[in-house]
């Protein structure tokens, strides 16, 4: 198939600006959905708000726009409801960890079968350019005119830690790597988590003068290398991109339908 | 042979939606309304259905809007301090039009105030917690067998106005243990989801009403892949701003329910036809006015009882109906007055309507109820 | 109509023989009956209160403030609920743990409840059943077996309450009133 098969056309152009980073990660997912030859119909694409999850719109799954913060809350009730779609849940670093933090840390800790994307443009692109949790000390937002003190989350730390079972992170830049993540994340039985850097040139460009799209872009190159690389040995003060969790467990559907069987073995 | 049980309110809400066919329940427990996931999470697994505990209420009711989607007939339980969680969650079911039931079981407010103890306070926040013009159905009970049927009836409703129905009943009846009698299977008439004739790859308009107001569904996952979304959407889900659309989208959403009063609200009368003195009530307040209507009639006093157990729609037409023929009307509340309010705000005579209340978390008694007969007849409190 | 409180301490079953008690009217003799307790601050320190009444019509009003039989497992129970006796109403105690105020007008029943260890408020129910005639013995026993089984050590502890009745000269007293 063509990956403009998995678009609804009638709903281009997009609304996101130009140069923004969110067009590059829907384009390796569509690539990547390609690749596995998943047909479009076992696909739910739940999301939040955000200029991130206007991505639902735009696919041609059986999408749900939803409320910010509780793309995962929803999306595990279709999952429990319906444990043979793929469920994609493309979600704002806002979205995913900040209002969203409490259901990311919950839905990795019960290891439910489906995959999690943070767009992480370090900044709240559809109010306008406000911190977020990701945004980190010394970014300039409209809420942080003076630079924020905020420390951040690292999401992979988080998503390890909460009990994800695949968990990798890179960037807009690093193009056939997202895509690979991606294929790996989908692919994943389990709570799969990719977060991707993703370039907002309106606003947190603008607020922090990083110049334009290729600008950033340049940055994310120069700014992150391979995890377990000997350039991060030896410059640690870079951002490490990666898969950094990738194990297998039991996950919660599985889980849930051996509760059933049993429970219906043990009744007189 | 009947199926007589002796439970507690919490079970007879729980029983009646396993016979409804509830097969989705999220929830995250919480006092007075805990017995209903703690009966469920039993209930459901050996029926291959689904139980789940969420982290909190917000994703509760997210997890029942998901599993409703994608066809399944879905339930959350709580309490006012849930239930506030819950509000936005509940507006975008409302403007989604996605089926489901909210259990609200009371307790005193606002904040966790009083979890263990009776109240009626959430009677406004059931029609207006949630921001922006909307209608909703909410339902409530008196007894176990009404809380039963109407457990029942809050998902026929849902389904056949796709919208959600809170059901929202009281600590009092929620604890309390009574007779109930199962129906058998059959008995009280289910109604299933309105399925799609549209045939696969055919245009599928999931948000394009039949003439009679009512939207056929497609199970989210099937057939047909659509868009849903929580801003104003045309008729194949996807957003738009255009005034028309808005504008029809939101009086579709208050017209499916506001204009079907008769079909939605539920009364029970007893003693009214000849009644000088209505009492007008709902939930166990119902039973205390009851239990005055017939020590009243046993001194020859000709006193009636309206009980609500339709909320919102607020059944207008049936409460004026009945206002028509007392001299005097009194609500009967565990509340400041919300259901009063709304008496007052219909009756052609509005200065004839009193409020008999409690709001200190005890059960209002059938003295609470005289003294404001004795009042109203001028003879003062003996106190 | 017949209103009970049965008052104790958490774990002394009390709210169990409520509910066996109002069960067995219910689904054994086909009338009518609510039970219901106190929850959370008011249970609170353990102390533990179930409301019954049984009737032959349906019972509108669950609470009790004036009780026809209050049956007091604990000094406790019985010193905070005691005013929730009608005046010469029966008052059913454990004989070594609770001390009845001189003052209280009731016609009073000093039992061995306790002394029967975990079937105390099984016992409590025999006593019950046997004093006041509040629900057929066979009845409950029904609903003893439905529960644990026949032969369980509550028939044992039930029969030891239906026979402390007339062991100790008591005769069925007439309780209760009209609807
Ligand atoms: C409950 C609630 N609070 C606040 C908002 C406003 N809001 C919409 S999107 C957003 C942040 C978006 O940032 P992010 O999640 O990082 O996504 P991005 O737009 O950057 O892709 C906020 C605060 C909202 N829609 N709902
Ligand atoms: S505001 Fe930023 S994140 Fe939003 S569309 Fe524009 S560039 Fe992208
Ligand atoms: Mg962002």
């Amino acid at each position: 198939m063509n990956v403009q098969d998995y678009v609804r056309k009638r709903f281009l152009p997009h609304l996101w600006c130009p140069g923004c980073g969110h067009g590059t990660v829907l384009n390796a997912l569509l690539r990547s959905v390609d690749e596995l030859g998943l047909p479009k119909e076992d696909i739910v694409m739940v999301t939040g708000i955000g200029c991130s999850a206007r991505m639902a719109g735009y696919v041609d799954f059986h999408t749900m726009h939803t409320l910010h913060g509780r793309a995962l809350a929803f999306a595990t009730g279709i999952k429990m409801s319906r444990p043979e779609l793929t469920l994609i849940v493309p979600m704002g670093d806002g979205d995913a960890l900040a209002i969203g933090g409490n259901h990311f840390i919950h839905a990795a800790r019960r290891n439910l079968d489906m995959t999690a994307i943070i767009m992480n443009n370090h900044i709240y692109g559809m109010t306008g350019g406000q911190f977020s949790p990701l945004s980190g000390p010394g970014t300039t937002a409209t809420t942080a005119p003076r630079g924020s003190i905020d420390p951040a989350f690292d999401a992979m730390d988080l998503a390890k830690a909460a009990g994800a079972t695949y968990a990798a992170r890179t960037t807009t830049f690093h193009v056939r790597e997202l895509q690979k993540m991606l294929t790996g994340a989908i692919t994943h039985k389990g709570f799969s988590v990719v977060e991707v850097f993703s370039q907002c040139p309106t606003y947190y460009g603008r607020k922090n003068n990083t110049g334009d799209a290729p600008e950033m872009l340049k940055a994310f190159r120069d700014g992150t290398v391979k995890i377990g690389s000997k350039e991060l040995e030896e410059n640690p003060e870079l951002i490490p991109r990666g898969v950094f969790v990738d194990r297998d467990a039991v996950d919660y559907g599985e889980a849930y339908a051996e509760l059933c069987r049993n429970a219906v073995s043990e009744a007189p | 042979m009947k199926d007589i049980r002796f439970v507690q309110g919490n079970e007879a809400c729980t029983l009646g939606a396993l016979y409804a066919g509830m097969d989705f329940f999220a929830g995250y427990p919480i006092t007075p309304s805990s017995e209903i996931a703690e009966m469920l999470s039993g209930e459901l697994p050996p029926r291959g259905h689904t139980f789940i505990q969420m982290e909190d209420e917000i994703a509760s009711l997210c997890a029942v809007i998901g599993g409703s989607l994608t066809g399944k007939k879905a339930m959350t339980a709580t309490s006012g301090p849930g239930f506030s969680l819950m509000q936005e969650a509940l507006g975008y079911a409302v403007m989604t039009e996605i089926p489901c039931v909210i259990v609200n079981v009371m307790r005193g407010g606002p904040s966790t105030g009083l979890p263990t103890q009776v109240s009626q306070g959430d009677v406004n926040q059931a029609r207006w917690g949630i921001h922006g013009d909307h209608a909703i159905i909410t339902l409530t009970a008196g007894s176990h067998q009404a809380l039963f049927e109407n457990t029942v009836r809050a998902f026929n409703l849902a389904e056949t106005f796709r919208t959600p129905v809170i059901l929202l009943y009281d600590e009092l009846i929620a604890h309390m243990r009574e007779r109930l009698e199962i129906p058998p299977e059959g008995e009280i008439p289910l109604v299933e989801r309105l399925m799609t004739s549209v045939p696969r790859d055919v245009d599928y308009r999931p948000y394009l009403a039949r003439e009679d107001g009512r939207l056929p569904m497609s199970d989210f996952g099937g057939a047909h892949r659509y868009n849903v979304t929580g801003l104003y959407h045309d008729m194949w889900g996807f957003p738009s701003t255009d005034p028309s659309v808005v504008r029809g989208l939101l009086s579709h959403l208050v017209e499916k329910i506001e204009g079907r009063e008769d079909e939605l609200t539920f009364t029970r009368e007893y003693e009214i036809a000849d009644a000088e003195t209505l009492l007008i009530s709902y939930g166990s307040a119902a039973r205390t006015a009851r239990q005055a209507v017939y020590e009243a009639r046993d001194k020859g006093v000709r006193m009636g009882l309206l009980e609500l157990e339709t909320l919102w729609p607020f059944p207008e037409r049936k409460v004026r109906d009945a206002l028509g023929k007392a001299n005097e009307t009194v609500v009967v509340e565990m509340n400041l007055g919300q259901v009063f309010e709304q008496v007052r705000r219909v009756a052609r005579h509005p200065e004839r309507v009193f409020l008999a209340n409690r709001i200190d978390g005890r059960f209002i008694t059938p003295p609470d109820i005289r003294r404001v007969l004795r009042i109203i007849a001028g003879k003062g409190v003996w106190a | 109509m017949l209103k009970l409180i049965f008052t104790g301490i958490g774990g002394q079953g009390i709210i169990t023989a409520g509910i066996i008690l109002a069960e067995a009217a219910v689904l054994e003799e086909g009338r009518f009956a609510t039970q219901s307790q106190s929850y959370g601050a008011e249970a609170r320190g353990g102390l533990t209160r179930t409301d019954v009444i049984i009737s032959d019509r349906e019972v509108l009003y669950p609470k009790i403030e004036q009780a026809h039989v209050l049956a007091a497992l604990h000094q406790r129970g019985y010193t905070a609920h005691t005013g929730a006796l009608r005046p010469g109403g029966i008052l059913i105690f454990d004989e070594e743990a609770v001390k009845v105020d001189d003052k209280t007008d009731a016609r009073r029943i000093p039992m061995p409840i306790l002394e029967n260890g975990r079937g105390a408020n099984i016992t409590l129910l025999g006593i019950l059943c046997a004093l006041t005639a509040a629900v057929d013995p066979e009845a409950v026993r029904r609903i003893l077996h439905r529960r644990y089984g026949e032969g369980s050590e509550n028939d044992e502890a039930f029969d030891r309450g239906l026979s402390l009745v007339s062991e100790r000269g008591y005769s069925t007293l007439s309780v209760g009133s009209r609807p």
